[in-house]
């Protein structure tokens, strides 16, 4: 018996994009995506995070055919999609983006709206649509009232909703969820994470789950993947990454989250300096110039993506929490570890 | 004495639909070194509370209040000069969009420079001294020659702590920050609130924080005031109010909000059913009947009292009781 594959897999992808910077140099590269791994199994939901411009959303347009990378595969159930396969791999893979004043069309009635990718895909007649639509509204808790309407008259959690629907409508096995409940209220949030965490479970739909909000990415999450300028530099099962976080940049990020029950005041220790540009990106580990833990290795050579723990991969020379001899390293002291190793 | 107090302060909108009532008899104290933090989903009024306290209220705005004393002078009377020397000066604000805020075609240098000189005077030298201090205090190295450049030459980040220091510029008594970290990474989020705190400190400014993130509050708070549609629903020290919610949308509030540590396998999200009022009508009745799972007959009929305890922490609900410890921070 083989292990079943996972549902997607994409290999070494890579992305550049050209562009303009100031009035003399003339276009240059920009590195958006340098070699990204990722695995997405069925029924599974993956957190991505990491700051902005790091290249989430990138990753994500390329996942979705809505790109093409300058290298790299993406294999759906072990076989590679090409542009040929748009439409195939729409039926399977479906996003949920940021915005949801943007993704809808102001002058289509909901009901349209929600039906239309089973119009494009012509997956059923006509009469078979509308009870689709209507099944799958309440489903996502949107009154039926509002199927007739237009997006302006809906607030921003149910136009998320809708947004949400219309993935849903075709059955995908996977969606991809950029920032899905960055533009909303929390109490609205957490109606539209409730609904994602019931239609895994009844559907059982993965989801690539993108969020800036590491409280959120813990709640949603089984498994996460910690980005910084267009590397994964950490990965694992997020209860592991949240427990022991591997690289400082994803403990960095966890000690920048604020909760309401905390009354610890503010962070004493925080990251240094401003994200860099990724048009001018660091030699060696790209978090050296802001890592409290960085030696010489760090400035000249990249550290590659290894094995952390069971399960757990992370890309730094001088890891969190990893005893490297003798000497008992603790989380908090990075630099036992340089001196000892 | 209070550093700022304002009593049932109003705000109306005029509108096509007609007269929206934006914020609907808030009051505010601030006291010196202390952080006030308002708090509330999108609409609720926060903005426009921080605005008239400024007098930089869209034209279509009216406003009133019973009292609005800064130091304990009134300003209520005040002529057109008292207050343009009041704004930027003595009380400034910093805006929930940068970009909106710097004027895209002037410098840094300009910018900075143009807020000091109009109400300190002074040199140019002068007023570049302050601007390189102040942007080297806000962490921006390189100050020297950050000052030649442009807004739109600026990360988010750059340009939130360059506006910080434009607001400091003056040395303010009271500083008003609406949503100044939203835009931003909550790496880039945790230094600046650290940068603000500590500049809180350092120059014993009273501040007002707006935000809709209560981790942010819990972090940056000294006193809170919850509001919901243009009214303040809750009200208290930081303690208080999170330790000991007594308001039902503050509780719904704290139960919606992911928490460190729980996976959604484990635990649902509290939510909040129903949508906010219509902002047209007016009504002296609970904001929040609508939504409320702990309404009585009587919210339906008569307004909501203020219930008080211990340390100002106080609700304005028929159902409650304030339980909370006596205020043991602030
Ligand atoms: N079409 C494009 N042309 C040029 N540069 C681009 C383009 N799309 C993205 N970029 C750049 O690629 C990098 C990655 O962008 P991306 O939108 O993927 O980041 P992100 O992680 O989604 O950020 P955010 O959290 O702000 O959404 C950024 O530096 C961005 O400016
Ligand atoms: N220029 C305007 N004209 C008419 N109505 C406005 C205007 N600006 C704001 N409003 C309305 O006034 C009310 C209060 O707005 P305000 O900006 O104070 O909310 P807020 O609490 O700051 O929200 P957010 O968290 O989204 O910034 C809202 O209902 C809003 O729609
Ligand atoms: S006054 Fe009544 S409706 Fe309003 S919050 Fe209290 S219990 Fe709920
Ligand atoms: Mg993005
Ligand atoms: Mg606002």
């Amino acid at each position: 018996m083989t292990m079943s594959k996972p549902l997607l897999r994409a290999k070494g992808l890579v992305q550049s994009y050209r562009v303009k910077s100031g009035l003399l140099s003339g276009a240059r590269e920009l590195h958006a995506l340098k070699g990204i791994d990722l695995t997405i199994n069925r029924g599974e939901i993956v957190g991505l995070v990491g700051e902005s411009g790091c290249g989430k959303s990138t990753l994500a347009r390329i996942l979705l055919g809505l790109e093409q990378p300058v290298s790299g595969t993406v294999e759906v159930d072990g076989v590679p999609v090409t542009q040929a396969d748009k439409r195939a791999r729409a039926r399977r893979i479906q996003p949920v983006f940021q915005d949801p004043y943007g993704s809808l069309n102001p002058s289509m009635i909901i009901r349209d709206i929600i039906a239309l990718p089973l119009k494009v895909h012509q997956i059923c007649p006509a009469d078979e649509r509308m009870r689709r639509v209507a099944r799958l509204a309440d489903q996502v808790g949107l009154p039926a009232r509002l199927l007739d309407a237009v997006p302006g008259e809906l607030s921003g959690g149910q136009r998320q909703r809708v947004a949400i629907a219309r993935a849903l409508i075709i059955e995908p096995e996977l969606l991809i969820c950029d920032e899905p409940t960055s533009a909303l209220d929390v109490s609205v949030q957490a109606q539209i994470l409730n609904l994602l965490m019931d239609l895994r479970r009844d559907t059982g739909v993965a989801m690539l789950f993108i969020s800036h909000d590491l409280a959120v990415v813990e709640y949603m999450t089984d498994r996460m993947f910690v980005m910084y300028l267009g590397q994964i530099v950490e990965t694992g099962p997020t209860a592991d990454v949240f427990s022991a976080p591997g690289h400082h940049y994803t403990m960095a990020l966890q000690q920048s989250v604020f909760s309401p029950d905390d009354d610890a005041g503010l962070p004493t220790t925080r990251l240094k300096g401003n994200p860099p540009s990724p048009l001018d990106p660091p030699t060696g580990c790209a978090f050296h110039p802001r890592c409290e833990a960085a030696t010489g290795t760090c400035r000249e050579i990249s550290p590659e993506l290894v094995d952390l723990r069971k399960g757990g991969l992370c890309a730094c020379h001088f890891p969190l929490g990893v005893d490297s001899g003798n000497t008992p390293l603790t989380r908090s002291d990075p630099h036992a570890l340089r001196e000892s190793g | 004495m209070t550093l700022l107090s304002v009593k049932n302060l109003r705000v109306n909108l005029r509108t096509d639909a007609g007269r929206l009532r934006a914020v609907r008899g808030v009051d505010i104290s601030v006291e010196r070194g202390q952080t006030l933090c308002l708090v509330g989903e999108s609409g609720c009024g926060k903005s426009m509370a921080a605005l008239a306290m400024l007098g930089l209220l869209p034209p279509s705005a009216e406003w009133s209040a019973d009292e609005m004393k800064l130091d304990g002078v009134s300003l209520l009377n005040a002529g057109q000069s008292t207050l343009s020397n009041i704004r930027g000066n003595r009380v400034s604000m910093i805006f929930q969009e940068p970009m909106t805020a710097l004027n895209p075609t002037f410098t840094i240098r300009d910018q900075l420079c143009g807020v000091y000189r109009r109400h300190k005077g002074g040199n140019r030298a002068q007023a570049r001294e302050r601007a390189i201090y102040l942007l080297e205090r806000v962490g921006i190295s390189n100050a020297r020659n950050r000052l030649d450049q442009y807004p739109h030459e600026l990360s988010g980040g750059l340009r939130q702590r360059v506006l910080i220091a434009m607001a400091l510029m003056c040395e303010p008594e009271l500083i008003i920050c609406d949503e100044p970290t939203t835009a931003l990474d909550v790496t880039t989020q945790a230094q600046i609130l650290v940068l603000l705190a500590e500049l809180r400190e350092e120059l014993g400014m009273g501040m007002i924080f707006i935000t809709h993130d209560l981790g942010v509050v819990s972090r940056i708070g000294d006193h809170i005031n919850v509001m919901y549609a243009g009214r303040v629903v809750e009200s208290g020290t930081r303690d208080a109010v999170l330790g000991c919610a007594s308001h039902p949308y503050t509780q719904g509030l704290l139960r919606s909000v992911p928490r460190p540590g729980v996976n959604g396998l484990q635990s649902r999200l509290g939510t909040i059913p129903g949508t906010v009022p219509s902002f047209y009508q007016a009504d002296p009745l609970c904001p929040f009947r609508g939504r409320c799972e702990r309404k009585l007959p009587i919210c339906a009929s008569q307004a909501p009292p203020v219930r008080s305890g211990a340390g100002h922490h106080s609700a304005l609900c028929h159902n409650t009781e304030i339980s909370s410890i006596a205020g043991n921070s602030a």
